[in-house]
């Protein structure tokens, strides 16, 4: 959370996660290197320009088929939270070292020559009609570009700025920075005389992120269409019973087929607010109330449940729904307020209260 | 609060922490896992070599047409080695061959050789030239006529593929060879024998002139592509030539 903008909010997790990180890519790119250069020697030996080329760009695939497991991990199992904390810094990193692996590669293949190196990565191969033929290094400067354009925005201000909608559905083309990278080693380096290990690789890191974000997305369809709100009465509908809801945690109800909201049972009640949190859309309703404040399990932003606004000084908002308990069913009016609107937690009565948590 | 609910600003639970004990080192192990598999199964690079860390020096014959050559004699009955001269960069050695054209020459340069083909290449260009007092008489080339050849495999710079990139071949070196050939490094063509033995022809024109202006043009869309040509093939000393005709290359 924040109030002002620093270029890194530093604390003790993020420190840890970036030395592994720092670490993972320095420990991958040593290994490639010295079994690189140890495997032929002499005159036999591979350039030490192409295998950082090679190096680096491995350990960027790698780094981003990681980024796109730990999501769908994350929506899987809570105990994989921690790795997404600070994925925004895996990112940026990742992106450094994709970009020594295109600087190298621009420098390498197109430099030293009679045409512009940039212009030559769009023009000295020109079979844009062929798909084996066709040229693989402009769809790498595409994916780099993307990747670049979410590096230069991963941050706070951005975010903000952008709007969380508009910053979410541009961080959403990494998937096509990623088709963009497959593409590029499958018409690339793939087409030419090499082991079969690299085309199982990637192909087989591409079925695992698509088997996490499909296993994913039926689980969230089969809540979705467990959990819908059924019409009570005129203006209300019944998002189940209080007895659904440990207390401190939250029921994730779908209202009117589409919108998601997050159902809080806590000290004073129930409460029901946005599903989504202002900072990147986080998913609300799997977080928990921590020290009075529902609190998103992505990067840890907190909302007061009565009134969906960030502690002060803080200054995030959420729409807050009106909410009744009759017997032990809870009714929610599917009109949102505006964000930040108090509303009144619904008392439990009290000959039927008991915490279950 | 819960005990089990990861906050990144608040204490680690210990449920995470004895989960990440596990899970890290995992994926530290993984990732050195596939960067050595990643590593180890790349192709033989070849044993070509550019040799920067000494100088050679050769004297011979410099001709400009095709393309710059060093005609060197062969000691002992060898054939006459012809070696192709180059500057450093994709950039052939028309520039600063010309002015010594048919000259008997001494020049210093790196060497740069594979499966016995060899290419020079000037750094310092004119310093490291010079032309010898006293030449031989000049002969006309002495050519061989092989017959014509239907060739498979793939043209290619010579400067990369004989060891200046390690590997300087194939689809990953397309775009880099395009620009080595079309800064005037003279384009070769490499077969393959099913043993695995490599043939390196020198390409001209039908007429045998070097690969200049469109003739150019129409052979560049080919580079580093799997192809087929066909032409007359000759032989100058330890050098194949084939002539043919650059619109005639077919893809396979």
């Amino acid at each position: 959370m924040s109030i002002q903008y620093r270029a890194v909010q530093w604390n003790r997790h993020k420190r840890i996660y970036d030395l592994l990180l720092v670490a993972g890519v320095v420990l991958f790119i040593a290994v490639f290197m010295i079994v690189g250069l140890t495997r032929w020697q002499g005159t036999a030996a591979a350039h030490p320009v192409t295998l950082l080329m090679r190096a680096t760009s491995s350990c960027a695939i790698t780094m981003l088929s990681i980024i796109l497991m730990i999501g769908p991990a994350a929506r899987l199992s809570p105990r994989f939270s921690p790795l997404l904390y600070n994925r925004r810094h895996f990112g940026v990193t990742m992106f450094l070292v994709a970009l020594i692996h295109g600087a190298v590669a621009v420098f390498w293949y197109h430099g030293f020559g009679i045409v512009n190196p940039i212009v030559s990565v769009f023009t000295s191969n020109a079979r844009y009609d062929s798909l084996s033929g066709f040229p693989f290094q402009p769809l790498g400067v595409l994916a780099l570009a993307i990747l670049f354009v979410m590096a230069a925005t991963s941050h706070d201000f951005w975010l903000k700025n952008l709007t969380p909608t508009v910053w979410k559905t541009l961080h959403m083309l990494v998937y096509v920075a990623y088709a963009l990278i497959v593409m590029h080693v499958t018409l690339g380096f793939l087409q030419d005389d090499v082991s079969w290990v690299y085309g199982a690789l990637l192909g087989g890191t591409a079925v695992v992120i698509i088997t996490l974000h499909l296993v994913t997305g039926v689980r969230e369809w089969r809540r979705d269409s467990r959990d819908e709100g059924q019409a009570f009465g005129e203006g209300w509908i019944d998002v189940g019973s209080v007895d659904d809801i440990e207390l401190n945690h939250a029921k994730v109800v779908v209202l009117r087929g589409c919108e998601r909201i997050a159902v809080y049972r806590h000290a004073d009640g129930i409460s029901a607010i946005s599903n989504v949190c202002a900072h990147q859309n986080g998913p609300l309703g799997e977080g928990r109330i921590v020290d009075g404040c529902v609190t998103c399990p992505w990067h840890g932003y907190q909302y007061l449940v009565h009134n969906g606004q960030s502690p002060p000084p803080y200054t995030e908002k959420i729409p807050t729904y009106d909410v009744r308990v009759e017997g032990r069913r809870i009714l929610v009016n599917p009109e949102a307020n505006p964000p930040g609107t108090e509303v009144t937690p619904a008392s439990i009565p009290s000959e039927t209260s008991g915490d279950r948590a | 609060m819960s005990n089990d609910f990861y906050v990144g600003y608040l204490p680690l639970p210990q449920h995470h922490r004895r989960f990440l004990i596990v899970l890290l080192p995992v994926i530290g192990l993984l990732a050195v896992l596939v960067s050595f598999i990643l590593s180890s199964q790349q192709s033989d690079p070849g044993d070509g070599n550019w040799d920067l860390a000494s100088t050679t020096t050769l004297t011979g014959r410099v001709t400009v047409d095709p393309y710059p050559i060093l005609s060197v004699p062969g000691s002992e009955g060898a054939p006459e080695r012809q070696v192709l001269l180059i500057t450093m960069g994709k950039v052939g050695g028309d520039g600063f061959t010309q002015p010594v054209a048919g000259e008997w020459i001494t020049v210093t340069g790196y060497l740069i050789a594979r499966d016995g083909r060899t290419m020079l290449t000037v750094k310092h260009a004119p310093t490291d030239i010079t032309v010898a007092p006293n030449s031989p008489a000049r002969e006309p080339r002495r050519t061989i006529s092989l017959g014509r050849h239907r060739l498979r495999g793939e043209i290619i710079d010579p400067k990369c593929y004989f060891g200046a990139m390690k590997p300087g071949e194939g689809k990953v070196h397309k775009a880099c060879a395009t620009l080595c050939i079309a800064g005037g490094i003279p384009p070769m063509f490499v077969t393959r024998s099913e043993a695995g033995e490599r043939t390196y022809y020198l390409l001209t024109d039908s007429e045998g002139n070097g690969l200049r202006g469109d003739a150019l043009e129409a052979l560049l869309p080919f580079v580093a592509d799997p192809v087929r040509i066909e032409g007359e093939v000759d032989r100058w000393g330890d050098l194949l030539v084939c002539r043919m005709d650059p619109g005639s290359v077919v893809r396979e």
